[in-house]
């Protein structure tokens, strides 16, 4: 399963839970996105170069599950909230880490005109990569401890990539406005509990 | 005679051995109170105890050889890695050059992964340096921090199209950092190659220290062997050749020699048996001289008696013989008649009177024939003589007693008997005495005498069908004054003495 898929999967659950969820008064929507079904085998990556940094081995991370079937890094949000629905709202300013070869966090959500900070932890050279649609591409090599701080304007989900190391994704969700959507960036369980 | 020793039966090279330190050494392990078993075990013990060394000594110059290997390796690897971060270098220039000339990014995805690949080379080099070169590479990486900003720089301006701030960076940054990261570089080749220097002459040392050693070890083991070889073989040798000549000494009836050996083991033991059989034997020895001795002083006396005995014997048959010679010629005479007239009542005592003087005269005979043999007195008169007139002497001798008993008595001489060589008299006389027991033991039946010639010898056979003699017996039968038993001489007669001077005069005649 690809992560785009992942995430779609994620969206669907809440939003059809949503669809017979008759609000009559304020209240609190709490859930966990879970993937019905049998649990897919976690891929591995067999990695050959830069080893020193990266490791042998990387997991593929297209899903990362719970045992109990919880999605990690799943995004949700509600694209026309009732009114006087508070909370949720994502920074304006995130971190995106490239650090053992990964991006850490996976998954981060910024606001339309938001923008996040690519750090490089890794003593190599990364090279981040994205070709969106409605935000303008990038692709800036990085050295170890070099800041680059791309700013986005338009609400999009994006790939982001290594130009060096293949297996490498990370994902910046651009969130709309915050005075039309609400957010959640959802975690089923405590993050000691995710694999 | 003086007994000669082991040592002087020992072939020079062997002497000369034994009479160095060598010799001293071999009686020293003679010495030791230690069984032949443990002294062949403790040499056998020895030389595997010094293989056993060699062959730790050995795996320790091996193994030594191997670690400074597995160094040298290293250092290889080392250097290799060292090669592959100037190669790295050289091609990031290389790339840089191209996506400059080329004005493309396609060239710049090689320079970061060239650049990445130093950074994995460097980080196995950083792994497996010594810690003298950890410095060194810290100023690598240091370099190399600020070469990953100049060339993420570099590849940024490319993708940009800001070709001269890249050509700026290239020019001002890289070049000068290359060379840096260039000149630690081959600091730290040098250093490694300084370093396989070592190993090498490490391996080289111990190459020729195994060696040396290995060397040296076979000729101590060898030489070892042939020592506790020589050592043990002579200290078993030397006892057992003492011995020996110990036992020919005993063997030619010298006796109370002793084997004189250092050797505290079984041949030690062995040696003091000998003595002890050797001073038994002499003491033994010098009884049985003294019983000789004395047996040899009884024997002359003896012999001396029985000479006087014999002599005597001979003086009183000569004695005898006179006056007995008169009466039986006086009374021959008178039964002759000379005298006259014999009345008949005195014939009959008359001739009592020659028969028993001359069967006195005979026994008397006898006697003196014995005397004489025993005493040494009597020779043969050895001539050529004719076998059938002795046979026909003893025959004609003899015909009447045969006719009288009714006995059958012939006498046969083959009639291509030559002439024979002997003394013809005392052959006639062992035939009579042969012939005449012969018809005294013989009741009835027959008694044949014949003669033949079996090469160069005559054999003489007296046969008869009388009573025979006891298997037991026949020795006796030869022996002076005896008969098969005392029944024998009541009821037949004789003195017991003519077989026995028949078994001489045969005797005599064939010496």
């Amino acid at each position: 399963m690809t992560p785009s898929r992942a995430v779609l999967v994620g969206v669907v659950a809440l939003v059809m839970g949503l669809a017979t969820l008759h609000v009559a008064s304020a209240g609190t929507i709490k859930g966990a996105v879970v993937l019905k079904g049998a649990t897919p085998e976690l891929r591995k990556l067999a990695v050959t170069i830069d080893q020193y940094v990266c490791g042998k081995e990387k997991n593929a991370e297209d899903l990362l599950m719970s045992p109990q079937g919880g999605i990690r890094n799943a995004v949700v949000w509600l694209d026309k909230p009732p009114t006087g629905t508070t909370g949720g709202a994502p920074p304006a300013t995130t971190t995106m880490d490239q650090k053992d070869c990964s991006f850490a966090p996976r998954v981060v959500i910024v606001p339309a005109g938001g923008r996040v900070d690519f750090l490089n932890s890794d003593r190599l050279l990364h090279n981040l990569h994205s070709t969106p649609s409605a935000n303008p591409p990038f692709n800036r090599t990085q050295p170890r401890g070099r800041t680059i701080t791309i700013s986005f304007s338009q609400p999009e989900i994006i790939r982001v990539t290594c130009d060096l190391h293949s297996w490498m994704r990370g994902w910046v969700v651009v969130a709309g406005r915050p005075r039309r959507t609400s957010w959640w960036a959802t975690r089923t369980r405590p993050p000691s509990r995710w694999r | 005679m003086r007994r000669t020793t082991a040592a002087e039966r020992m072939p020079p090279p062997v002497l000369a051995l034994l009479a160095s330190p060598l010799g001293a050494l071999v009686r020293a392990v003679a010495r030791v109170r230690a069984s032949v078993h443990v002294k062949l075990l403790a040499a056998f013990l020895l030389i595997t105890v010094l293989f056993i060394a060699m062959t730790v000594v050995s795996l320790l110059a091996v193994s030594e050889t191997a670690r400074q290997t597995h160094l040298l390796d290293e250092a290889h690897e080392r250097v290799g890695w060292s090669r592959q971060i100037e190669q790295a270098l050289a091609m990031q220039m290389h790339f840089t050059s191209m996506a400059l000339l080329s004005e493309g990014a396609d060239s710049v995805s090689l320079i970061l992964r060239e650049n990445n690949r130093f950074n994995d080379t460097l980080a196995r080099l950083e792994t497996a340096a010594p810690a003298e070169e950890r410095a060194l590479i810290q100023a690598i990486r240091g370099a190399q921090e600020d070469a990953m900003a100049t060339v993420a720089d570099i590849a940024n301006a490319v993708r940009d199209r800001r070709l001269a701030d890249a050509m700026t960076a290239l020019r001002t940054r890289q070049e000068p950092t290359y060379q840096k990261i260039e000149t630690l570089v081959g600091s730290l080749v040098a250093a490694e190659e300084s370093r396989m220097a070592s190993p090498r002459t490490s391996i080289a040392d111990a190459h020729h220290r195994s060696l040396r050693l290995t060397a040296g070890f076979a000729v101590a083991s060898v030489a070892l062997a042939l020592v506790a070889g020589f050592v043990i073989s002579w200290s078993f040798i030397l006892p057992v050749r003492e011995a020996h000549g110990f036992l020919s000494e005993v063997a030619q009836g010298r006796f109370g020699g002793a084997v004189v050996v250092p050797n505290r083991d079984e041949f030690g033991a062995l040696a003091e048996h000998m003595n002890w059989m050797s001073r038994e034997l002499h003491r033994l020895d010098d009884e049985q001289r003294v019983a000789a001795e004395r047996l040899r002083s009884l024997n002359d006396r003896l012999a001396q008696a029985s000479r006087a005995k014999s002599e005597f014997l001979a003086n009183m048959s000569h004695e005898l013989r006179t006056p007995l010679n008169a009466i039986l010629g006086f009374t021959e005479i008178m039964l002759d008649g000379l005298y006259g007239e014999v009345p008949p009542a005195l014939r009959e005592p008359l001739v009592d009177i020659q028969t028993n003087g001359r069967h006195l005269l005979r026994l008397i005979n006898d006697v003196l024939d014995l005397s004489k043999i025993e005493a040494g007195r009597l020779e043969l008169g050895v001539a050529e003589y004719s076998v059938q007139e002795i046979v026909d002497v003893v025959h004609t001798s003899l015909k009447s007693l045969a006719i009288e008993k009714g006995l059958t008595f012939t006498a046969q001489v083959a009639a291509d008997i030559p002439r024979a060589w002997g003394d013809g008299r005392r052959l006639t006389q062992c035939l009579l005495n042969l012939a005449g027991n012969a018809l005294k033991f013989t009741h009835r039946g027959r008694v044949d005498l014949d003669v033949r010639l079996e090469g160069e010898w005559l054999t003489y056979r007296v046969s008869d069908t009388g009573i025979g003699i006891p298997e037991g017996e026949i020795e006796k039968i030869f022996a002076e004054f005896r008969q098969v038993d005392t029944t024998i001489t009541r009821e037949y007669g004789g003195t017991g003495l003519g077989l026995s001077i028949t078994k001489r005069l045969v005797e005599m005649h064939a010496s």
